[in-house]
């Protein structure tokens, strides 16, 4: 079968077929056609096609927007969750805040290993504590410097720097010095029990 | 509402598109109602017929889910073509795998039963689609888009993601193609 060469009309067929031509381009296509077998034949083929091809099939559009909205949804609850997620990692990870965390652990194994140590140590007089008490006898001396009748402040044992006692001392230990804490605990190879996230309110309200 | 954001009385895709970025979720379900007819026209011409709503449905959920990246250097539908031809390759590809012994008799067989087919009732609608059957996927979507939809070769090329001129070439092939089997 011959093909006509003119594919400049040839491409004008479909948007003819259509009725999406207007004016002089109208006029051209019809003169071109009026002398152009092929090109009747072409515009017949096209024809067909739009009237076979062009029927819709019906689909149900409340459904595909429903659907559409749905993942939508879906993609923002996904995506807030990821967020959450990295802010509760970031905390984290942040240095000041693995200090605290580092901090807050010792300060929980500390406690839990003075509790044990007192508690299995036997009780002996050397080990008491040493709290003298104010002993009002006329032949003491006073303390020197200390002008007589005033209240004596009880004296306790100092406590030897191998020791773990519980309260404070962690907080008044500077940024170096936690670092080198942390620095430690790491090399202890040390792991949380607990999820970061879960630590958060308590540390918050202990900071 | 200004008169970039609507044409004719109605809003813009672009502007439909800005609603639904900022939360309207009618925006959404007019962009459907407007171009969901012209894609299932194009999913059911690249031989999609099992699951086509399924398609016409995956096809928008991830025009929507990826909005994005959705530049605008071509229309939304020209873009939603290029999805749901994607779809269909894909589903072409895992239908191929699944039955890798189907011949042309069963294909014809197929085509007969096709709904669109029977609607239409004619003897050319079934030598039609037969004749569509025998182009080559890149041919069909671009026979499909120029003759029914009206795009223009930029716009098909667009959509296939091809050039303008390699555009009008599938195009020629598949009306000489087309003929050659209806004067059979």
């Amino acid at each position: 079968m011959t093909e006509c060469t003119n594919l400049e009309m040839r491409d004008l067929l479909p948007d003819y077929a259509r009725g999406a031509l207007v004016g002089a381009a109208v006029a051209a296509v019809e003169r071109h056609l009026a002398d152009c077998a092929e090109c009747r034949a072409e515009l017949a083929v096209v024809r067909n096609a739009q009237l076979v091809l062009g029927v819709t099939p019906r689909v149900d559009m409340t459904r595909i927007a429903a659907a559409v909205v749905r993942s939508a949804a879906t993609r923002r609850d996904a995506t807030r969750d990821v967020a959450q997620a990295r802010r509760r990692r970031a905390w984290a990870s942040a240095p000041s805040r693995r200090m605290w965390l580092a901090a807050a652990s010792l300060a929980a194994v500390a406690g839990a290993a003075a509790l044990a140590t007192r508690s299995d140590r036997p009780a002996s007089v050397a080990d008491s504590p040493r709290v003298v008490a104010r002993v009002d006898s006329p032949t003491s001396p006073a303390p020197s410097g200390t002008a007589p009748g005033a209240p004596v402040q009880p004296a306790t044992r100092p406590m030897r720097s191998n020791e773990l006692g519980v309260g404070g001392g962690l907080t008044d230990l500077a940024d170096a010095e936690l670092e080198s804490l942390l620095r430690e605990l790491e090399g202890l190879d040390a792991q949380f029990e607990v999820e970061p996230a879960n630590l958060l309110p308590v540390l918050e309200g202990d900071v | 509402m200004t008169d970039s954001e609507t044409r004719g009385g109605e809003p813009t895709d672009t502007a439909l598109i800005a609603r639904w970025r900022g939360g309207d979720e009618r925006a959404a379900t007019i962009l459907v109602e407007r171009h969901a007819p012209a894609v299932a026209r194009f999913v059911a011409s690249m031989g999609e017929r099992g699951e086509l709503e399924e398609v016409v449905q995956d096809t928008f959920v991830r025009a929507f889910g990826s909005l994005d990246r959705f530049r605008e250097e071509s229309s939304l539908r020209t873009w939603l073509f290029s999805i749901a031809r994607n779809l269909c390759r894909d589903r072409a590809r895992s239908n191929r795998r699944a039955q890798p012994m189907v011949s042309i008799e069963e294909e014809h067989a197929l085509t007969a039963y096709d709904p669109l087919s029977a609607a239409v009732a004619t003897e050319t609608a079934s030598r039609l689609h037969a004749a569509m059957d025998r182009l080559t996927e890149m041919q069909r979507a671009v026979f499909t888009l120029r003759v029914t939809e009206g795009l223009s070769y930029r716009e098909i090329a667009d959509a296939v993601e091809t050039t303008e001129g390699a555009a009008r070439v599938h195009y020629h092939n598949a009306v000489r193609s087309v003929k050659e089997y209806l004067d059979d």
